[in-house]
């Protein structure tokens, strides 16, 4: 079988090409695709336990899914436009951050989906808790609906890690998220894969009325990732707040896009992302704020901080804001740069040698998301991950914590 | 998926004539009055782009043989490229309704008084000769394709500064000079309009500043497109030695038409060794102008190029200056306001590339949208891996004053060094009711007060501008905002 290049990760308005910022290109292997329509599934989910008040369906056709998303109309079709008038790629019924190619991908390769229903007005106290483990030469995609009833609360957390930190292979996973009226839900997202993977990750959610929706996510781990995230405020006075953190190591790269658009009166986003580029690293970011006509008193707060340490750094960022709309509120703050001398001085005068100060100073920069993980494991293995990145850096970047 | 196909129109909420063209404007009379073109007064081609009209412009202009032979090559590379399918639509725009050359039947003149009268009536209404004897060192009037009037100061003259019509100048004694810088910022495979320019450039001006020169007041160069259906493409170079200082203001205008008008000008500044270049605009073409120009600058070490750029008039624009901050050292600022009210689509914006090491460069920009117009703001702040020290910071704000306009802000930035801080804030929002309020209490009524708002948040770019000019722009803004 031919290899398949999607076009995935587009900007929601075109800009100039040579930035070569207008979406990004993901490369799935013929040989990939065939393993993963003939693999029994869920093949690298380690078999959860989910609280017997919601209910869970698993094996469900993804190309069903998408003609209820049509028949529910879950989501207004992604409109895309350049400077107001120009609808550009395509359309998906319920849109995703990374874009209709891998909708068609996963019909394609009949990856089933599971099915996560909480009835309305349940709260489930402890996370849901979700582990990937994928051995050297895994080939997955995982695909997830989670609707949230009316009122209803819970958090789920999805962590993917590899059995050896040196293998290779291709790991996806598609989450939708239909979110009740005043419901909450908290998604943690922690990818620890080995070196040689090729990961994607790719959202959408609808938010109803008065709803909650908070994301978490941090990448770690990897080759190549491709993150994308589509969020549709509708409801009024909806809450989506986003906090993504990740760290590329030397020759990894990582490809985001973020989309909150707003369509509800008084609709408020945050959107908060932490990096750290090593020696090498490639690193294009997207992130916008969408204000449609209605989104009355909304309010969309996007920033975007990003440590470089090392030479042959890549790192492109295009933050967006789009306004149909008078009466709202949008702001954009972005800052990249090495780590500040004059705070590695100040620590020193406090008796912190260097070593440690820059270390603690990197750490912060990430434990920022970190932190909001809701599992001691969890937290402790992502922090391992990272000591296991630094100790196994042999870039020539002065400033991470192996190299000073 | 080709690029054409991706672009498809949608029903525009606004009114339209059969060129597409919004006819409803506010009046504008200062700018807005129009002169009867005698045919018997003006040289013209043929409406369209073929070889057979370049060649009929290459020698209508007398231009050197690489002079053609470039012309051609650009045509050549324009019919190759497509049209950008990045920023508003250009549909409207059919080429071969186009009048690329307009000549009226005069030469250049050094002294008003033999300026052609109903030209000169056109300037004079513009405060243009008024100007010139109040606050400039020297002035250059294009009317519709080639200058008409060019004087510089002899005291200016005398230090050795060159401000001459780019005719003169590639047929003249500086042929070699201009050689040497023409379209090498600009090359006509950078864009399909750069291309075009290349083709069928006519007029603007050359100036030259020599080491070491310190030009204290400002020279300025006025465009005025009188011609029904035709297009602009003049061309302005400027060379600044090292060490030398000198402000360049261009302002531009025409009358408003319901057919298309064209605007694809193309603008390189050359900034030696710590010299220092200010180039200033006030562009005020009418909304039946696709505005399509091309500026760019390139600094070598230490040295500084500033733009202040006020747009408000136009259909459409595509605009964004660049500075290429070559040398070490040296630094460019951008500081802009744009002001898109009915039927306007303007994309304006600005790139900063830094190669040399501890170069620095700040945007500062301001959007405001009312009554249906489509504010973009687009960006690129480049920082090369050579470029270590540098710093970049970028700072857009937009304004909407309803709910029918629209405002997006899309400023990319790339960064290849560690050794760079970069630092980005853009905001979006409305007048602030409370401030409307505040002024209507001390007895301002709501739209001069709306109006005083407005001129305010475009304070960074009027207090950069000579008094004059900063007047003319809170001017256009209170037009804009008491009949838009």
């Amino acid at each position: 079988m031919a290899d398949n290049i999607l076009k995935v990760n587009h900007l929601p308005v075109l800009t100039w090409f040579h930035n070569q910022l207008n979406d990004a290109e993901l490369k799935v292997s013929g040989s990939t695709e065939e393993a993963i329509r003939t693999a029994d599934h869920p093949a690298y989910l380690v078999k959860p336990e989910f609280p017997k008040e919601i209910n869970v369906k698993e094996g469900v056709s993804p190309s069903d899914l998408l003609k209820m998303y049509e028949e529910e109309g879950a989501s207004i079709n992604r409109e895309t436009y350049v400077a107001g008038k120009y609808p550009v790629y395509h359309e998906q019924p319920f849109a995703t951050g990374m874009g209709k190619e891998i909708d068609d991908l996963i019909v394609k390769m009949g990856a089933p989906a599971r099915v996560i229903e909480v009835p309305e007005n349940v709260k489930i106290k402890d996370p849901v808790y979700l582990h990937y483990l994928y051995p050297d030469g895994a080939e997955d995609v995982d695909t997830s609906l989670i609707r949230m009833g009316a009122g209803s609360e819970l958090t789920v957390i999805q962590y993917m890690d590899s059995e050896s930190p040196s293998g290779a292979g291709f790991a996806g996973t598609q989450t939708r998220v239909i979110m009740g009226k005043g419901a909450k839900l908290h998604l943690v997202k922690v990818q620890c894969l080995a070196e040689g993977f090729t990961y994607f990750n790719d959202m959408g959610s609808r938010l109803e009325e008065d709803s909650d929706f908070r994301y978490t996510e941090l990448s770690l781990g990897a080759k190549e990732s491709y993150l994308g995230t589509y969020t549709d405020q509708i409801g009024d006075e909806s809450k989506f707040r986003a906090d993504l953190g990740f760290i590329i190591t030397k020759g990894t790269s990582i490809d985001i896009n973020y989309d909150d658009v707003f369509r509800g009166k008084k609709t408020e986003g945050v959107m908060r992302f932490n990096g750290v580029l090593m020696e090498g690293a490639r690193k294009s970011s997207r992130e916008s704020l969408d204000f449609r006509k209605g989104s009355i008193d909304a309010n969309g707060d996007e920033e975007e901080n990003i440590l470089m340490l090392g030479k042959n750094i890549e790192n492109k960022t295009i933050p967006l804001i789009l306004g149909e709309e008078e009466k709202v509120n949008g702001r954009h703050a972005a800052s990249s740069g090495k780590l500040s001398e004059d705070m590695l001085f100040y620590m020193e005068t406090r008796g912190i040698d260097e070593r440690a100060a820059r270390e603690m100073m990197i750490r912060s920069n990430i434990s920022r998301v970190s932190r909001l993980i809701p599992n001691d494991e969890i937290r402790a293995a992502a922090d391992a991950f990272i000591d296991r990145l630094f100790a196994n850096c042999d870039g020539d970047c002065k400033n991470c914590p192996s190299h000073n | 998926m080709s690029e054409m196909e991706i672009r498809k129109d949608t029903p525009i909420d606004i009114d339209e004539g059969d060129s597409g063209i919004v006819l409803d404007d506010v009046e504008r009379g200062l700018y807005d009055f129009k002169d009867e073109e005698r045919e018997e007064d003006f040289f013209k081609v043929d409406e369209g782009l073929t070889e057979e009209i370049v060649k009929e412009i290459s020698a209508a202009k007398h231009d050197p043989e690489w002079m053609l032979d470039f012309r051609l090559k650009s045509l050549e590379i324009y019919n190759r490229l497509k049209v950008p399918v990045w920023g508003p639509p250009i549909d409207g725009l059919d080429m071969a309704k186009i009048i690329t050359y307009v000549r009226p039947k005069t030469d250049m003149k050094a002294d008003w008084s033999e300026v052609p009268e109903d030209i000169k009536n056109a300037f004079e209404k513009l405060g243009i000769p008024k100007a010139e004897r109040e606050s400039l060192a020297g002035v250059g009037a294009q009317y519709d394709s080639e200058l008409v009037y060019h004087n510089v100061r002899e005291d200016v003259a005398k230090l050795g500064v060159v401000y001459t019509d780019m005719e003169s100048a590639i047929t003249g004694e500086y042929e070699d000079l201009v050689k040497k810088h023409f379209m090498k910022l600009v090359p006509p495979t950078d864009h399909k309009f750069a291309a075009l320019h290349g083709a069928v450039w006519s007029g603007g001006s050359f100036v030259y500043v020599p080491k070491g020169v310190k030009v204290d007041i400002p020279l300025q160069s006025y465009f005025r497109l009188n011609a029904p259906g035709a297009g602009q493409f003049e061309h302005t170079l400027i060379i600044v030695e090292e060490g030398a200082d000198v402000h360049f203001i261009e302002g531009c205008s025409a009358p408003k038409y319901n057919i298309a008008n064209l605007h694809a000008g193309c603008v390189e500044l050359y900034v030696g060794k710590n010299a220092h270049l200010r180039y200033s605009t006030i562009e005020n073409w009418s909304k039946n102008m696709y505005n399509l120009n091309t500026k760019r600058a390139i600094c070598e070490e230490g040295g500084t190029i500033e733009w202040i750029s006020g747009s408000f008039g136009s259909h459409e624009s595509y605009l964004y200056p660049t500075s290429i901050l070559k040398g070490d050292g040296s630094h460019a600022e951008f500081t802009g306001v744009t002001f898109a009210g009915k039927g306007q689509n303007l994309d304006t914006g600005a790139r900063m590339v830094h190669i040399g090491k501890n170069t620095s460069s700040f945007i500062d920009t301001k959007s405001i949208c009312k009554s249906g117009g489509i504010s973009t703001y687009r960006s690129s702040v480049e920082i090369s891996s050579s470029a270590e020290g540098s710093k970049a910071s970028v700072n857009c704000g937009s304004l909407m004053l309803d709910s029918i306009s629209r405002s997006d802000t899309v400023p990319a930035m790339e960064v290849s060094t560690d050794k760079a801080d970069v630092g980005h804030e853009a905001k979006i929002g409305k007048i602030d009711d409370d401030a409307v309020f505040y002024l209507m209490s001390r007895g301002i009524r709501e739209a001069e007060a709306r109006a005083m708002i407005v001129s305010g948040f475009a304070n960074p770019v009027s207090k950069e501008l000579p008094l004059e000019y900063a007047a003319e722009m809170n001017n256009l803004i209170k037009l804009e905002m008491e009949q838009g």
